[in-house]
């Protein structure tokens, strides 16, 4: 009697709280390919586009993580037409919705343009730094995963502080690579999958593209200095004055 | 460390004779007067000249693969490469100059170059310091090599071959090179005192001791893959990546005979092409020839109360290196190398039980320093991506596709075994070139272990340079050779390992099945 009390309550209970977050996200367009392209800018804003592969299906939803809960000037570049978008955040992460007209009934790609603020940090004494990061909490793994990133003009690559998921051991090559994205120093990271629950990101400290002289400067002084100083090295051991 | 005569000894024959009281040795880090003229300039030039190389690698437009930090690496560690090797000043000031470099290019952040003075590696020759020091202050090592030259010494070639065997008796049973090259420490400096050999007046048969020592002791850690944990990450990735499962047997059948025939012919030509040992030095030198050698050893008597001790104690830390496989059954730990040599070092200190004071230990902290130098500068060029972009670099500028088996298997075999001068750590050149061969070869056609299982080969013959290796910083302390001479007889000892991997490719790696037809086209 009990139990039966008790398996009432629960499914009363799970009726009251309607369809759960599972049962939606089961049902969204399986994504093939996640391509998120960034040109940053001076000011520290990104122009950001986010091309998704998605396959056929039965679902007119298509759903992924992102980066970022505001974009302005947003619209989708590519897609079907009356489709729509929402951005929904959740705490520091947030998800992409794109709800199209029909589901698709064949492969199709889905273009997202916009722009974000603040990606890239206020110039200063260290230079720097641009993070980018996102987590799947879909229940799909997502496949294919692609960061795109072109550094602001003037600026470099200094050190690349964090790129997640971690390289396998097995993996020949590393997570992230720096590289030239439409002619400007850029990098690429790039995954096989992005499991549900698993993050990725990309922590970058950049630097301008040309160096201070002050070493070169500081570098020729003392070898002058040296080879001023320690003239008598080269003199027989009997005639050195302050052996080395 | 070098072996500073007691001031007392006044002629050079007397010098040759205290060499022998060990207990009176010194540890000095004092730098090694120049050898000629041309040393005299390369000192002096060497400065200025790491300068221009770090001016250089710095400035220089190397596109967008290198991040700013890894070229910063790059550049500092090139410059500290020249000054090692010139020796403008000793080798731990130039290893103080590339931390402080790594630090101000932002190379590397503070604790990352101050953490390395922790690194495992210090830690266990700060240890097996203490372990040696044992070993000289209870005479033991005094005993044990003049037993080895009154037995095998009567002539330099015998004294080296016999250290040969010991290093090869030494290698499958314990791991770690730098334990095998302090518990050997003291019976060389011992030995090629006798041979005339001290760090006032090296000759050619103190140089041919140290680097055979220094050879042997890591090219025979490649007889077995437990020889060490680089090669134990290979036999992992070969399996992981390559698809192939080795057992321990498939890798010493290659394994051994390679090293071990590189070794002999060390032995041989060291002493007859690269430093020849004349008439005269080949056989010990101190007054009265073997027979005062024996004397001494027949004096020396029974053994005493801190010989035995010693024995003890180093049988306790010989038994924990050779048995670590069995220590997490034993124990519910492994108690590693260090913490081994850990336990000797606190009963050797032990008051009453022990056998030495700390101020006997005598530690060598400027050659932890030089080490920690050349950690921190390794740790630099692989966590920012250097060694990997320099890598990947090197391969991109071969076209492999259009190359026999033979001829591609030849670049990557050298590439493999000379890029050991750009690291300081097998373990980080393996997690880059193991994975990097093994796609590559993939790529092409082959079957990765044709080329994975050769290249793991070559990751412990890390002797071209005196950073190169722990062994190699250990050695060169003793001032009997400079940076160029362990660089001639390492770049010799890699060319006939090179030479022995492809003519061993062209016969009987094929004949295994290991290797295809040397002239095969990829398919």
């Amino acid at each position: 009697m009990t139990a039966l009390a008790i398996t009432i309550l629960l499914a009363a209970a799970a009726a009251a709280s309607g369809p759960g977050p599972t049962a939606t996200r089961e049902a969204a367009t399986p994504v093939t390919a996640y391509e998120l392209r960034l040109d940053l800018r001076p000011d520290g804003s990104a122009d950001v586009a986010l091309t998704l592969h998605v396959a056929a299906s039965g679902s007119q939803t298509v759903r992924v993580p992102f980066p970022w809960s505001e974009l302005t000037e947003a619209r989708l570049a590519t897609a079907p037409p009356s489709s729509t978008y929402t951005v929904t955040p959740s705490g520091e992460r947030a998800t992409l919705s794109v709800d199209l007209p029909m589901a698709p009934s064949a492969p199709l790609e889905i273009r997202l343009i916009g722009r974000v603020k603040g990606v890239v940090s206020e110039p200063g004494p260290a230079g720097r730094s641009m993070r980018l990061a996102m987590m799947n909490v879909e229940p799909a793994t997502l496949p294919d995963l692609t960061f795109l990133i072109a550094f602001p003009e003037g600026w470099r690559a200094h050190a690349i502080r964090e790129a997640l998921p971690k390289a396998g051991k097995s993996d020949a090559a590393p997570r992230a690579v720096l590289q030239f994205v439409d002619g400007r120093p850029g990098v690429r990271l790039h995954a096989d999958a992005l499991v549900q629950g698993e993050a990725a990101s990309l922590r970058i400290d950049l630097a301008p593209t040309s160096r201070s002289p002050g070493w070169l400067i500081a570098g020729l002084a003392l070898a002058a200095l040296y080879l001023r100083s320690f003239r008598d090295l080269t003199a027989s051991r009997q005639k050195q004055k302050d052996p080395p | 460390m070098t072996v500073g005569a007691p001031a007392t000894a006044a002629s050079s024959e007397d010098r040759l004779l205290a060499l022998l009281d060990m207990e009176k040795m010194t540890l000095s880090s004092a730098a090694r007067p120049a050898q000629g003229p041309s040393e005299r300039w390369m000192r002096y030039l060497g400065f200025p000249g790491g300068i221009l190389a770090f001016l250089f690698l710095y400035y220089f437009p190397f596109g967008p693969g290198l991040s700013g930090a890894a070229q910063a690496g790059i550049a500092c560690f090139v410059l500290a490469l020249v000054w090692w090797v010139t020796e403008p000043f000793p080798t731990y000031v130039t290893s103080l100059a590339l931390m402080f470099l790594l630090l101000t290019t932002g190379a590397a952040g503070a604790k990352a170059i101050m953490d390395v003075l922790g690194l495992e590696v210090i830690w266990l020759n700060l240890l097996a310091f203490i372990l040696s020091a044992m070993l000289v202050k209870t005479r033991l090592a005094r005993r044990m090599a003049l037993w080895l030259v009154v037995k095998f010494g009567a002539t330099a070639s015998w004294a080296l071959f016999a250290f040969l065997l010991l290093q090869l008796a030494l290698a499958p049973l314990i791991p770690a090179t730098a334990a095998r090259c302090v518990m050997t420490l003291p019976l060389m400096l011992v030995v090629a005192a006798i041979y005339g050999s001290t760090e006032e007046t090296p000759n050619a048969f103190g140089k041919n001791l140290m680097l055979l020592n220094l050879a042997g002791i890591s090219v025979l850690s490649s007889i077995s893959m437990t020889g060490s944990s680089a090669n134990l990450i290979a036999v992992g990735l070969i399996q992981t990546m390559g698809g192939h499962k080795l057992y321990y047997m498939d890798w010493m059948r290659v394994g051994a005979p390679i090293a071990i025939l590189s070794m002999l012919s060390m032995w041989f030509l060291g002493p007859r092409v690269l430093f020849r040992i004349p008439e005269e030095e080949r056989t010990p030198r101190i007054p009265g020839g073997m027979d005062v050698v024996r004397q001494k050893y027949l004096e020396m008597g029974p053994l005493a109360a801190g010989e035995k001790k010693a024995i003890a104690i180093f049988g306790l830390v010989l038994f924990l290196w050779m048995t670590d496989v069995f220590h997490l059954r034993w124990f519910g730990v492994e108690i590693s190398a260090p913490f081994a040599a850990l336990l000797g070092a606190l009963i050797v200190l032990f008051p009453r039980w022990g056998v030495l004071q700390w101020a006997e230990a005598d530690i060598p902290w400027h050659l932890l320093i030089f080490s920690a130098g050349a950690y921190a500068g390794g740790v630099a060029l692989d966590d920012t991506g250097a060694a990997e972009w320099a890598v990947r670099s090197m391969f991109g500028s071969f076209d492999l596709k259009s190359l026999p088996f033979g001829v591609a298997y030849t670049l990557i075999i050298c590439v493999m075994m000379y890029s050991h001068l750009l690291t300081t750590s097998k373990t980080v050149r393996t997690m880059i070139m193991i994975p990097i061969i093994i796609t590559l070869t993939r790529s092409l056609g082959w079957d990765p272990i044709s080329f994975a299982l050769p290249a793991a080969l070559c990751i412990d013959w890390v002797v071209g340079l005196p950073i190169s290796g722990k062994p190699n910083v250990i050695l060169f302390s003793t001032n009997q050779y400079s940076v160029t001479e362990n660089f001639k007889y390492g770049m010799m000892t890699c060319t006939i390992g090179v030479v022995l991997l492809v003519l061993s490719a062209a016969t009987w790696f094929h004949w295994l099945g290991i290797t295809p037809a040397f002239w095969s086209l990829p398919q």
